[in-house]
């Protein structure tokens, strides 16, 4: 952060075109990659104000925990469970 | 930091992934990290909830948004993202010094409200939890409000048509038995 890395990656994703950004696997990769960087660093921010930290600290603490799930399906709605009107 | 900023262009983001008629796992890492982002300013800044529900530019209609992920999604992973971000928005503590403004609680939940009929034709476990959550969550508000003979009491009951509403889960519930 000293040396101007976070303001670095949030001009980077400031300025991505989203229409590009989403396209090929890799700047996907990279978006996602930035983004995690971003909430990272910004969640870090926050929990040092005092409010609210607990419901933010649940919410990345849950997303740190998936994302090394790399078994996920690969795109198929229909593999995950359905959760219809009539099975509640 | 410009959090305004920060707010369009996650949202910005989360819309266009959402817009893809197929999700691949970057896709799904993409509107996760995007949706603790969003939660993680809106906490920090609750002003950013009223950019939200009008937003300068038509090009993230908050309504659509919200529904676009929670319900017309067919990716539960991402049903459930939005379920907990939406969830974690709604626990916000309500700006005291402006009672008038809207909160993300009244919002979201006269959205589900308004929509519920909508539910039986599409995947909606992570809707109707959430829905359940915050009915509990918002009558729980009015009678603290109606113990505290609060002014604002009156109002907060309004949010939904619980009439309505009945009339719509009976329906429902008829149709849904005629289908059997």
């Amino acid at each position: 952060m000293s040396n101007g890395g976070f303001q670095f990656i949030l001009k980077d994703f400031m300025g991505s075109k989203q229409g590009e950004a989403l396209e090929g696997l890799f700047e996907l990769k990279y978006l996602a990659f930035v983004l995690s960087l971003l909430r990272t660093f910004i969640m870090a921010a926050f929990s040092t104000t005092g409010s609210d930290v607990y419901e933010v600290a649940v919410l990345a603490r849950r997303a740190s925990q998936r994302e090394g799930d790399q078994n996920e399906s690969q795109g198929d709605p229909a593999a995950e469970e359905s959760s219809s009107f009539k099975q509640l | 930091m410009d959090y305004s900023a920060i707010q369009r262009q996650v949202l910005s983001l989360a819309s266009q992934v959402l817009k893809k008629p197929k999700l691949i796992f970057e896709d799904k890492l993409i509107l996760e990290h995007a949706l603790n982002l969003w939660s993680g300013c809106l906490l920090h800044s609750g002003e950013l909830f009223d950019e939200f529900m009008k937003p300068l530019d038509a090009e993230v209609v908050a309504d659509e948004f919200v529904l676009s992920g929670l319900l017309y999604c067919p990716y539960e992973t991402v049903r459930e993202e939005f379920r907990q971000c939406l969830a974690a928005i709604c626990r916000m503590a309500p700006d005291q010094t402006q009672p008038e403004k809207t909160k993300p609680l009244d919002f979201i939940l006269k959205l589900l409200s308004v929509n519920f009929s909508l539910i039986s034709e599409y995947p909606c476990k992570q809707y109707f939890e959430l829905f359940c959550e915050l009915l509990d969550k918002h009558f729980l508000e009015v009678a603290s409000k109606r113990q505290l003979n609060s002014q604002d009491a009156g109002a907060a009951g309004q949010v939904i048509d619980s009439e309505a509403l009945l009339s719509t889960v009976i329906e429902r519930i008829r149709e849904e038995n005629q289908k059997a």
